[in-house]
């Protein structure tokens, strides 16, 4: 049985994908229109960051609305046009009914704001896909990051993460995160 | 890394061999990528206890593995093959030998055939739950899976593991329900069992036994080749299902209350039975936690009391069954009527009903496990949560078999209490514990340590408490039914009877099937003649 995903723009999972692909010769990220374009987002003022977004061809953004700091980041993810899919915990029907057709394309990048258990399972559904996870930090109530504030800390670079828990002793199990295409990845 | 014993230059020799037989794509070594198949469960992180790996190689075709078997074999290069490489809890993906090359066999993910009349599906090793799961779905075949926790995992991956699922008798063991292979030794020969060594047979997954000895067992839990096809039966789509649960009132009411389930099931009446103590619901109870402040196990007398003070009948089963809703109405009925002769103040609740295929609705409200249906609900219960705050970086199963009966459980009960008390851990087996029930005609008990990534001693701990209950089960006649390659070898050690000739039989095996030793050296503690222990 399948289930139907709506993002919250009331889009279905397959009208989430680019109504616009690329056109032969189109932007595709390296290194350095990544670094180029990263600076040029951090340069760039939050309401018009929509704009200056780096061209990766697909990008989705994840978010547990458990949590008030990830639903924040859903709406900014969504007024960067980014559609965005709810996760609570359990990923399969996000990644049955988004994610698996996302992923064929090794220029999707999938940003997020979840906990950790949804996170573990994205990191190993997202390396059977030929993705990476490629930056990921804790999320403090205060200091919750933008979608558009995420992508430009991430940036370009790519250092293998490992996933582990938090102590028991720290206030927050949320974290941000990006993961992108093995290929863009190791290029950058 | 290099593999043990292999030097630089002939490492690399092989790695161009893997790379002329996969595509130079399709071999990685870079420590970005060969990091991923770390155990993300390990109770070993970062210390050198754990297991590594040197490079990993990932064919497309049975074709492909024959050819890098060839020169794995040529090099002597040890290769460690996984499907989809999620036995989390069982090790992951990480091998026996630290150093193996992985034979990742994701790639050869084709559904060869499922077949909705005869109840059957040929599959490859990279094909996942979810993949055939969808298939089905979108075919509209009237068959289901028998699915474990995750989904994520492979039908073949599992059964080779002996892993279990949750729905009719013989389709929980997974093993048991396959029906024919295709394997590649380690020398790149291509062999296939029961009918389908039979050129033109179309019974592959039908008949499982062909003609003569029949060796797929030597494939599962071992190292004598590289399965590449593998035949299931499969379980004909029901029109309903239905469910209630039976409870009785005392402790010993175990003994009666398992027999008559057991009677039930192994005559076909049920699928798959779930008990439960609703009693043991209550153990945060500061009545309870007063019998048990002085750490002795509490008498039957006691905790009857406590039961019944807290209005809970000490234990419960949930029935479930599957079929047309006529069948399972009767099935239900008559299992009350026995249950009534049989059980002394006996009661009954949780009816309910469902026709299948699942709405939405009752899809939302069931345990799709029951169903068939493939998830990973199954990892909110490990990671760290507000919906679960005691969860960790991973966990490990300690899993017995025991007998199928009440006196076993509760048998169980009392020593596993004493030993993790002796243990200094927190008794997570106790007065209350149940079993599992996803084998036919046996009990596993489990328990679950959860491990850390920052936290070495922790781990080194659970790894001690871990080889200690392996010996006081094994001393009791309980043998672990599946564990991860750090504890194979002491499970291993514990089936030694006649002076572990079973382990030297399966060691002549090895040796005449793969004399250099290239497949899955040590796993389930059978290592190739130049690795083997003293």
């Amino acid at each position: 049985m399948m289930v139907s995903i709506k993002s919250d723009d009331g889009r279905f999972a397959q009208d989430a994908a680019p109504r616009n692909p690329p056109a032969a010769g189109a932007l595709i990220p390296t290194r350095r229109t990544f670094c180029a374009l990263g600076a040029a987002a951090a340069a760039a003022p939050a309401l018009g960051f929509a704009q200056a977004l780096p061209p990766a061809r697909q990008r989705l953004a994840l978010y547990d609305p458990l949590y008030p700091s990830a639903n924040a980041f859903a709406a900014s993810a969504r007024s960067a046009g980014i559609a965005s899919h709810g996760v609570r915990s359990d990923v399969t029907a996000v990644w049955e009914s988004v994610l698996r057709v996302a992923w064929r394309d090794p220029a999707a990048e999938v940003i997020g704001m979840t906990g950790l258990d949804s996170l573990f399972c994205l990191d190993l559904l997202a390396r059977d896909a030929g993705h990476r996870l490629v930056f990921v930090e804790p999320v403090g109530a205060e200091l919750a990051p933008s979608a558009p504030t995420l992508l430009r800390r991430a940036g370009s670079s790519y250092r293998r993460q490992e996933l582990t828990m938090l102590p028991h002793s720290t206030t927050t199990d949320l974290h941000a995160w990006v993961i992108r295409g093995r290929s863009v990845a190791l290029a950058a | 890394m290099t593999p043990p014993g292999i030097d630089a230059a002939s490492f690399a020799a092989a790695l161009d061999g893997f790379r002329a037989a996969a595509g130079a794509e399709w071999v990685f070594t870079s420590d970005d990528d060969v990091a991923l198949y770390r155990d993300a469960f390990s109770p070993a992180w970062d210390e050198p206890e754990e297991r590594l790996v040197s490079a990993a190689v990932a064919p497309a075709t049975a074709e492909q593995v024959q050819a890098v078997m060839r020169v794995a074999n040529q090099h002597r290069i040890p290769i460690y093959p996984i499907s989809t490489g999620k036995n989390l809890g069982y090790g992951g993906s990480a091998p026996n030998l630290s150093g193996s090359v992985i034979l990742d066999l994701k790639r050869l993910n084709r559904i060869i055939s499922v077949d909705d009349k005869r109840h059957f599906a040929i599959v490859e090793p990279g094909v996942s739950y979810f993949d055939l799961y969808r298939y089905i779905q979108d075919n509209n075949l009237k068959v289901w899976l028998d699915v474990p926790g995750p989904g994520w995992g492979s039908p073949i991956g599992n059964a080779l593991d002996h892993g279990v699922g949750d729905t009719w008798g013989i389709y929980r063991n997974h093993f048991t329900c396959h029906s024919g292979m295709e394997v590649v030794l380690a020398d790149g020969t291509l062999v296939r069992t029961g009918m389908g060594a039979l050129p033109g047979a179309d019974t592959w997954a039908e008949y499982p036994y062909g003609f003569g000895p029949t060796v797929d067992g030597l494939f599962a839990q071992s190292n004598f080749g590289v399965v590449t096809k593998m035949g299931f039966w499969l379980m004909p789509a029901p029109e309903a299902y239905a469910t209630g649960t039976v409870s009785v009132a005392k402790r010993q009411d175990i003994v009666g209350l398992i027999e008559f389930v057991n009677m039930l099931e192994h005559q076909g009446m049920c699928g798959e039975p779930i008990y439960g103590s609703p009693a043991g619901g209550e153990q945060a109870h500061p009545d309870y936690q007063a019998l048990i402040k002085d750490g002795g196990f509490p008498s039957d007398v006691a905790l009857d009391a406590f039961a019944l003070a807290r209005g809970k009948p000490f234990w419960s089963v949930k029935l479930q069954f599957y079929g047309p809703r006529e069948v399972i109405r009767a099935q239900w009925a008559a299992a009350q009527r026995l249950a009534k002769e049989r059980l002394k103040g006996v009661s009954f609740s949780d009816e309910r009903e469902i026709a299948l295929p699942l709405s939405a609705a009752d899809r939302d409200t069931v345990e799709s496990i029951a169903f068939g249906i493939p998830s990973l609900s199954a990892f909110a219960l490990t990671a760290r949560s507000p919906r679960n705050p005691d969860g960790a970086d991973g966990h490990l199963f300690f899993s017995p078999i025991i007998a199928k009966s009440g006196a076993a459980l509760m048998q169980f009960q009392r020593v596993m209490w004493d030993e993790f008390g002796k243990l200094g851990l927190p008794r997570q087996i106790g007065p209350f514990t149940v079993p599992n029930t996803w084998m036919f005609h046996s009990f596993a008990c489990l328990a679950v340590f959860l491990v850390s990534r920052s936290d070495a001693e922790q781990n080194r701990k659970i790894r001690a408490a871990f080889h200690e209950l392996i010996k006081v089960a094994a001393a009791h006649g309980w043998g672990e039914y599946r564990t991860a390659p750090l504890f194979q070898d002491a499970v291993r050690s514990t089936y030694n009877f006649n002076d572990n000739a079973l382990l030297h039989l399966q060691e002549r095996l090895k040796d005449a099937v793969d004399p250099n030793g290239i497949v899955a050296a040590g796993r389930y503690g059978i290592w190739p003649a130049g690795r083997r222990p003293a």
